[in-house]
């Protein structure tokens, strides 16, 4: 199980603990009630004495309501602020950077995140990859609808709403890959908007940093030279970047590197080539709403184009 | 068949003061129901107005203060029918037809006049959400004096009918009630939209 | 110290029953029909109208679960999933669960208060129109292939102009803020009802738990109603009309949005849920004959929640990144509303605690409310709680909380009332085994359906969301979960099945077949048009259990014009609003069309509105206002 009952990062432990108090409690109280409530139905036809049960309803009456409607809730709920108070105090959520931490910006987009290293200078998509034990400052936006970003095992989950900025921070304590999606109905692939945090010991992370500011590399190989070509002149550019091959656009994911993520479309599809050359003649098959069109290239352009994609690691 | 209309009542003791009927209950909570309309539209003026810092929003101009003074109009309208209905409790049916008929005109004329202040307004309601809410407070308000002018003239016609009389008048009743509404309805959207863009 | 009203002193004269009868009469012909204005009529098709709402709600959502019972199914495409959802939520939210109780409140609430008729009649019909059309016009989205499909919470900027360009939001907003009015129109008949039409004697603490729930009930709709239609009107002229109310780029705010429709959604619970509190109050106490122990107590607990309803709506907005600080305030006042309905919930268990009851069935089903409804508020405090909110905020979990709290607390309680009241107002006996059975798998169709979404939420699967890739793991629960669906939907078959029944053997149930307490027991099964031929008269909560004839009697001359009046006059008496003294005789209208007339042109306008033609807008609203003016014109005087 991947969920939030298995968490991975300090956040979300602090709120898990936060949820066993609940629950212990909870299910206290609800064995409890049903205990009080399953007395009287056994005794069920069981008639009183005339006036008896008004006798007995009005001595023990003021007991159970006084006692289990006033006191024990006040009680259990003063546990429950203190607790809930302290936990929310704990966890870092839309604060500002103190100032050391790594930031990342976050935008959504109809259905796809859009993730920027603005201290590396460069942009990549549906996966941020973050360096293991440290907490990371994710500023968060949309440039259409409101998404929300929510990754169970590290922490609860924002908002990104257009027009109001909020931050979330992010901590995995071990390197490891963790899975989450957009909580927030956003249309009609919702259910296809996710989102992969993968977090590595800070040596892999400085060196993924660097692989990933760098541009694409120039291609000597004649093949890759006319996917290139085909992909440089063909609409792909209007929306999507391969920085040093192409002007810059970011109405789609950046793919300079593309072929160095898992998936295809936020986790639509696994990033291989089969699925790579679907998704770009039909993309709305598997992802249905998505706002790239479809191609209607012919088998050998395909596959230059697959080869050129597949170049860009 | 049965009668269409519930503007009749007894007094179970005859000769007991006249008592709220059915009919001034129904119109306070509709009022409360409008009331809380207004008290929404005014909340989001505020929450979007605390957004911004400057207020007019940059490249607006603040409006004047001027067409607060159409509030004296409505308040007249509101006096004559008071009247009216004072002379209708005192047993005097004289003053109904001028005092009513003089409140239908005077709430036509602010209804006109504040009709021109906003059709007038220095810019379009798709310029910018203040100008949004610029029309639709002001858009409201005149719709709710249109209502009471529409219910004076009822009035009017009523009496012309000989159906409101110093007996029966309940119908007086309500539209004084209305137009209490509708005064501070009409005060409350003039100084937001005048005054409190000046704050 | 309320007056103490006279009864069973014997007079002379006697009520002509004759002559209420013809008075009381609906018109001749399907005119008639439609003209009606009785609460009776009125109320009635509110409850039959809002039930077929439900089992077209019932059918969508089983239809949803039927895409969710595997990974990647393809039973329904992502728009016909998100249009499900949709509507499966507004259906139950705005064209069921709260008609329907007001449809309860308007048939039962004068019979329980002794009076002859709503103190609007005509106003009270509009209401039903207003609603029946605007459902139609929800509805009737689906014959242009627009079926609205941005959530029945419908957050800016996904339901705005430039990512709905469709007229299916404009659907939702034009059909939803219609209901709404005719919600408001409902609440302020009840209102006045309560305030004036009381029978002598019913002094405010002398009235029934369900009256009292209806009153509250009411003036939240009052106060709660209004800020979603100002919401409406604001989306809908950004849509339009192109202004900038929710729009960031020209200094509008999409947050404005959600607290508006929150400021109203909370209380919407609560509006559902209180009313099932006073049906529940209403079981217990006729099957143990007893007044609900800490009667006043429980009172002030349906008062309390009623207010403390309004200072929660943030707690649906604690993922939007609003400032912590305030956010904590929400969870205080949302970990608050646990007092008093904890006392609620005790009131009940200590009425029971003697034992010594009947089990009808309306006692079963109000059972299964405590059952389920208590599950349901204890995930509502954890729910409330920031931190936790963080993470199961829009999953699978609040799916599974909120079913808990809105099938436990509303329609367990529907239920139980149907079976309660059904007998009353069809005059006909239902069968006891079907009801048994009915509730027993509705009982454990409804846990397997929705337990296991609390795990669904835990194991990250948010809402909305039309299919979920196998990988996940979340197939086996889900897989159970649209079993218990269906488990459920056989159970609800089984009630429809037992009215058809009723219906057709038409057994007579008698007058007063569970012995209760309340003055719909004093008069037939189903009651005659005037309900009371003599006013009754009230001297505690539960007059029928003091004496079987509660009839006032005092001589006065006013009675004879109650009970004799003039030939086809209906009149009611009002009474004062506290001590429900006999104040004066009202003279109540019997029949118009003008409500249903006014109803359907304000239908034209939107219309005119929904296709943009200026045309019959214009049109719809000059007949609105004639129709309004053939509405006050003066009738004849009696």
């Amino acid at each position: 199980m991947t969920g939030l009952l298995d968490p991975q990062g300090p956040a979300a432990e602090r709120i898990a603990g936060l949820w066993w108090l609940m629950f212990w409690l909870g299910l206290a109280v609800y064995v409890v009630v049903l205990a009080l409530l399953v007395v009287p139905l056994l005794r069920g036809r069981r008639r009183a004495a005339a006036g008896e049960g008004e006798e007995i309803a009005a001595r023990t009456g003021n007991l159970l309501i006084w006692g289990g409607g006033v006191v024990v809730p006040v009680i259990i709920l003063m546990v429950l602020v203190v607790a809930s108070g302290t936990v929310g105090a704990q966890v870092p959520w839309n604060r500002d950077n103190p100032g050391n931490q790594l930031t990342i910006d976050v935008t959504g987009h109809m259905f796809w995140w859009q993730v920027h290293y603005p201290q590396a200078g460069f942009e990549t998509a549906n996966e941020i990859v973050i360096p293991a034990g440290e907490p990371v400052h994710l500023r968060m936006t949309s440039v259409d609808v409101i998404h929300s970003f929510w990754v169970p095992q590290l922490h609860g989950k924002i908002d990104l709403t257009p027009g109001h900025g909020t931050t979330i921070t992010i901590e995995a304590n071990r390197p490891g890959v963790y899975r989450g999606q957009c909580a927030e109905f956003c249309g009609l692939s919702h259910a296809w908007m996710l989102i992969t945090v993968d977090a590595r010991e800070r040596e892999d992370f400085d060196q993924w940093l660097a692989e990933q500011a760098e541009p694409a590399a120039e291609l000597t190989d004649g093949v890759l030279r006319e996917g290139q070509q085909l992909f440089t002149s063909s609409s792909c550019v209007y929306c999507h970047t391969v920085r040093g091959h192409t002007a810059e656009s970011h109405v789609g994911p950046d793919l300079t590197h593309f072929a160095s993520r898992r998936t295809i479309g936020a986790g639509a599809l696994p990033n291989t080539r089969g699925h790579l050359a679907g998704w770009i003649v039909d993309p709305q098959a598997s992802k249905p709403g998505n706002r790239m069109p479809g191609t209607d290239l012919d088998g050998a352009e395909l596959q230059l184009l697959l080869d050129y994609l597949e170049s860009l690691r | 068949m049965s009668v269409a209309s519930s503007r009749w009542a007894t007094p179970v003791t005859p000769g007991a003061a006249r008592v709220r009927t059915v009919g001034w209950w129904g119109m306070m909570l509709g009022i409360v129901a409008m009331v809380k309309f207004h008290i929404t539209v005014g909340a989001a003026y505020l929450y979007v107005r605390w957004g911004h810092t400057e207020w007019p929003p940059a490249g607006f101009e603040r409006p004047g203060l001027t067409p607060l003074l159409i509030l004296v109009l409505p308040i007249a309208a509101l006096a004559l029918l008071s009247w009216a209905r004072a002379g209708a409790r005192e047993g005097s049916a004289g003053r109904l037809l001028p005092a009513v008929t003089g409140a239908a005109a005077i709430g036509l004329v602010a209804v006109v006049l504040r009709s021109l202040t906003y059709v007038n307004a220095p810019f379009g309601w798709d310029e910018h959400a203040y100008a949004s809410l610029f029309w639709l407070l002001g858009g409201y308000e005149i719709i709710i004096l249109t209502v009471g002018v529409l219910f004076a003239a009822v009035v009017v016609v009523q009496v012309l009918l000989g159906v409101v009389n110093d007996r029966d008048y309940d119908v007086l009743e309500v539209t004084t009630v209305y137009w209490w509404f509708a005064v501070i309805t009409s005060a409350i959207s003039l100084t937001t939209l005048y005054l409190g863009a000046l704050l | 110290m309320s007056e103490v009203p006279p009864q069973g002193v014997v007079r002379d004269e006697t009520p002509d029953q004759d002559m209420l009868t013809r008075s009381w009469a609906r018109h001749p012909g399907v005119l008639g029909w439609l003209g009606q204005c009785n609460h009776k009529a009125v109320g009635k098709r509110f409850v039959v109208t809002a039930f077929v709402f439900f089992l077209i709600g019932g059918i969508l959502a089983l239809l949803m679960r039927v895409q969710l019972g595997v990974p990647e199914a393809g039973f329904l495409g992502p728009e016909a999933y998100n249009a499900a959802f949709t509507m499966h939520g507004s259906i139950m939210m705005f064209l069921f669960a709260v008609p329907i109780l007001e449809g309860l409140a308007i048939y039962f609430v004068p019979l329980m208060v002794g009076a002859r008729d709503m103190p609007m009649p005509r106003l009270n019909a509009f209401g039903y129109w207003a609603y029946l059309f605007g459902g139609l016009f929800l509805l009737s989205s689906a014959l242009v292939g627009a079926v609205p499909d941005r959530g029945w919470f419908a957050y800016v900027p996904l339901t705005g102009p430039e990512f709905s360009p469709g007229d299916n939001m404009d659907f939702w907003l034009l059909g939803v803020t219609f209901v709404e009015i005719s919600g408001i129109v409902a609440a302020i008949e009840i209102i006045v009802l309560i305030a004036r039409f009381r029978a002598p004697g019913m002094s405010l603490s002398r009235m029934p738990i369900f009256a009292w729930t209806a009153l509250v009930t009411s003036l939240m709709i009052l106060f709660a109603f209004p800020p979603l239609v100002a919401g409406s009107v604001m989306l809908e002229l950004d849509r339009k009309i192109g202004t900038a109310f929710y729009d960031p780029a020209l200094g509008g705010n999409p947050l404005l949005w959600q607290h508006v429709f929150w400021y109203f959604g909370h209380p919407e619970v609560y509006i559902q849920l209180l009313p099932g509190v006073g049906i529940v109050a209403t079981a217990i106490e006729t099957a143990t004959k007893r007044s609900l122990v800490g009667r006043t107590l429980a009172i002030a607990s349906i008062v309390a929640i009623g207010i403390l309803s309004f200072g929660l709506w943030v707690h649906h907005m604690f993922a939007a990144g609003l400032p912590t600080l305030g956010m904590s305030f929400f969870t205080a006042a949302s970990f608050m509303i646990t007092v008093p309905t904890g006392v609620l919930i005790f009131s009940f268990i200590a009425t029971l605690w003697p034992g010594g009851f009947r089990w009808t069935p309306a006692l079963l089903w109000s059972m299964g409310f405590v059952v389920i409804f208590v599950l349901g508020g204890i995930t509502g405090v954890m729910v409330a709680s920031v931190p936790f909110n963080w993470q199961i905020h829009d999953t699978f979990f609040v799916v599974g909380h909120f079913h808990y709290v809105l099938i436990g607390g509303v329609v367990f309680p529907i239920f139980a009332a149907l079976h309660h009241w059904l007998p009353k107002l069809t005059g006909w006996a239902f069968s006891r085994s079907l009801a048994v059975w009915s509730f027993w798998l509705t009982f454990i169709g409804f846990n397997v359906t929705f337990f296991p979404h609390h795990q669904l939420g835990f194991m990250g699967m948010p809402r909305r969301v039309y299919t979920y890739p196998e990988q996940f793991g979340w197939g086996p629960l889900n897989l159970l979960s649209t079993v218990g669906a269906f488990v459920t939907a056989l159970g609800v078959l089984l009630f429809v099945v037992s009215v058809a029944m009723a219906a057709v053997r038409r057994e007579p149930a008698g007058d007063d077949p569970w012995g209760g307490g309340t003055l719909e027991w004093a008069t037939t099964s189903p009651p005659p048009g005037y309900n009371f031929a003599t006013i009754p008269a009230v001297r505690s909560a539960t007059p029928l259990w003091d004496t079987a004839d509660p009839s006032y009697r005092s001589g006065e001359p006013w009675q004879d014009e109650y009970e004799n009046p003039d030939e086809l006059v209906r009149v009611g008496l009002a009474t004062t609003g506290l001590d429900a003294i006999p104040e004066q005789v009202v003279v109540l209208p019997g029949h118009s069309l003008w409500p249903l007339l006014l109803a359907l042109f304000i239908a034209v306008a939107l219309f005119g509105l929904l296709i943009d033609s200026g045309l019959i807008m214009v049109l719809g609203v000059l007949a609105c206002v004639a129709s309004g003016i053939g509405w006050l014109w003066p009738g004849r005087k009696p």
